[in-house]
């Protein structure tokens, strides 16, 4: 590869009507990154381009972009021979390539994002074992770029009482760090970690690669459910009940369990669409050995 | 060539038509597939959350079945494929987890030793079986049919559980419209979430985001769509009236299962391969095919 294409997002609200597209082309060099691409651009070509950088090594999480459509940091994403860099998609664009945070700022905020100690600890020093701290470290590697907020598709959605993966991230540092003795469960129920559809695509997304679903909303469906009642909660036990029921889940009986009154009826054209279609069985089937899994449940809650 | 099958709850009963289907084109292939009886529900990814020991020991004893007969588990479902891979893979990188597991599955007498690789059908189709083999088992190539690859998450993410594909750029589900045939359309909803695990608590959720691909989809110019998951299915085909209603949208895409539209292009009929089932008529593409 002896140059890069760049096709580079362009816009300033202040004198732009709509946004462009300039392309560039940048001599490659070895090892070039994206940012590097950007900064040639800038030196070189045309010194009005805006974008954000500053420590140039994935700690300060300032120079977060679409790359090819995917959320990437500048500063460690390896220039390619053609390429589209825009904007993080979702929040209001202060020029080109640099967006307004403040509206994922706040929402991290809302969730008091510190250590909150009530208490005194019982003996100063402190004795902190680190294996009290094994779930809070990964977290506490979040550089706060937002690639996850970009990625996530319920965040795309701006849907109504969902604070978005990075939010969760500093939520689930305080809950589990068990220095803290703030009461969170109010916190992560505004928060809207119920509205988390699995999908993974904060943790692919994720350049310091934390375990966003398993190791922060899952630990915060967790720690809710435990405390407070929920659907989510409710979907969630009777899901495990009908394993150990039948060991198998009929996705009717699920709905049915799971559902409200208003629910079930506004459910109510569909559900016979499709019994008619033969897809809802009322009988749910069982396994033949089911007294396998239920010896086995009985085990391991022994143990526990 | 012989594999465990585990087919999962949805292709059991609201997509049962994706089991028989799938036993089908086994069949014409030469895939053996060994039913492993009494195999429960993998617990999706809810069934960790709450009791982290029995979703591993549930899924070990899955695992065990398999590793009984000296079989690789063969997957038809996303989510399946990706919580039994997330699970053997825990088990054998953790020797503690798994001497804590076999304890509790020593009580009904089942052991596993971590000899067990989980495929879905789609990776199954495009290496063990290999395109040659397809396209000669083929009668009618889909030619001219303009499909849709929905993805769905869980067969590309997280990239270190499964690893077949770039989860950014997958090329296998194109590669298998090809293999049949067809032309895959591409949208930038395809790698994406149709919402179908929040369906149950959080409806709204999941028709929004299962209307807005089937609208770029239809957007893209294409005829029908094809995914490799029956949950994504159930959403695509099974709510996307509801998913029009929602989003106001007027989209009437039909969704096969991978099996169906390979069964299509091995000349296999409309009863045969269950479309009645499907929620979204499939007998525009069929006229259009000239299969009717």
């Amino acid at each position: 590869m002896e140059k890069v294409t760049a096709k580079v997002f362009r816009y300033d609200p202040s004198t732009d009507d709509t946004y462009r597209y300039e392309t560039y082309e940048v001599p490659y060099e070895k090892g070039m990154r994206v940012l590097g691409v950007l900064m040639y651009i800038q030196e070189n070509v045309d010194t009005s381009l805006a974008f954000r950088y500053s420590c140039r090594r994935k700690r300060c999480g300032s120079c977060g972009v679409l790359v090819n459509g995917k959320p990437r940091l500048a500063c460690m994403e390896e220039a390619k021979e053609e390429m589209v860099i825009e904007p993080l998609p979702n929040l209001p664009i202060v020029r080109d390539l640099v967006v307004e945070t403040t509206e994922y700022e706040e929402r991290i905020q809302s969730i008091s994002p510190y250590l909150v100690r009530k208490n005194r600890p019982e003996r100063e020093p402190e004795k902190l074992l680190p294996n009290n701290f094994t779930a809070v470290r990964p977290l506490n590697q979040c550089i706060e770029c937002f690639s996850c907020m970009s990625a996530c598709p319920v965040n795309g959605l701006k849907w109504e009482g969902f604070s978005g993966p990075a939010t969760l991230i500093q939520l689930a540092r305080r809950m589990l760090d068990p220095r803290d003795d703030m009461d969170r469960i109010p916190d992560a129920g505004q928060a809207g970690f119920e509205h988390c559809v699995a999908c993974y695509a904060c943790v692919n997304a994720c350049p310091v690669e934390i375990g966003i679903l398993e190791g922060v909303i899952e630990n915060i469906k967790k720690k809710y459910t435990e405390k407070e009642p929920s659907v989510y909660g409710k979907y969630n036990k009777t899901w495990g009940d009908l394993i150990v029921k039948n060991g198998l889940v009929n996705p009717f009986t699920l709905m049915r369990k799971v559902s409200t009154f208003d629910k079930l009826l506004s459910n109510m054209v569909i559900g016979i669409k499709f019994f008619l279609k033969g897809k809802i069985s009322l009988k749910s089937q069982k396994i033949p050995n089911i007294d396998e899994i239920r010896t086995i449940q009985k085990v391991i809650g022994e143990k526990r | 060539m012989k594999f465990a099958y585990y087919p999962g709850c949805s292709p059991q009963s609201t997509t049962r038509e994706l089991d028989v289907v799938t036993r089908k084109i086994a069949k014409a292939l030469e895939i053996e597939l060994v039913n492993l009886n009494g195999a429960a529900c993998c617990g999706s990814v809810e069934m960790r959350v709450n009791d982290p020991d029995l979703f591993y020991a549930i899924n070990a004893r899955t695992l065990a079945m398999a590793e009984r007969q000296g079989l690789d588990l063969l997957t038809i479902c996303n989510t399946c494929q990706l919580v039994l891979a997330q699970a053997n893979q825990s088990l054998k990188k953790d020797g503690e987890l798994l001497d804590k597991i076999n304890q509790a599955l020593s009580e009904v007498h089942v052991k596993y030793s971590g000899g067990v690789e989980v495929k879905h059908l789609l990776w199954i189709l495009l290496t063990d079986v290999g395109p040659e083999r397809i396209k000669g088992n083929l009668k009618f190539p889909l030619t001219g049919l303009k499909v849709a690859p929905f993805y769905g998450c869980h067969i590309l993410r997280p990239k270190e559980a499964l690893g077949f594909d770039d989860p950014d750029d997958p090329k296998s589900l194109e590669e298998f419209i090809r293999i049949c045939g067809g032309e895959p359309v591409d949208f930038p909803g395809k790698i994406k979430c149709c919402g179908f695990h929040n369906l149950p608590y959080d409806p709204m959720l999941a028709v929004t985001l299962t209307g807005k691909y089937l609208q770029e989809a239809s957007d893209a110019g294409a005829n029908c769509m094809v995914t490799p998951c029956p949950l994504c299915f159930t959403m695509l085909d099974g709510y996307q009236r509801e998913a029009n209603q929602k989003l106001g949208s007027h989209v009437n895409l039909p969704v096969f299962h991978l099996p169906q539209l390979l069964g299509l292009a091995m000349g296999m009929g409309k009863d045969e391969l269950m479309l009645k089932r499907n929620m979204v008529s499939t007998d525009g593409i069929l006229r259009k095919i000239g299969r009717v």
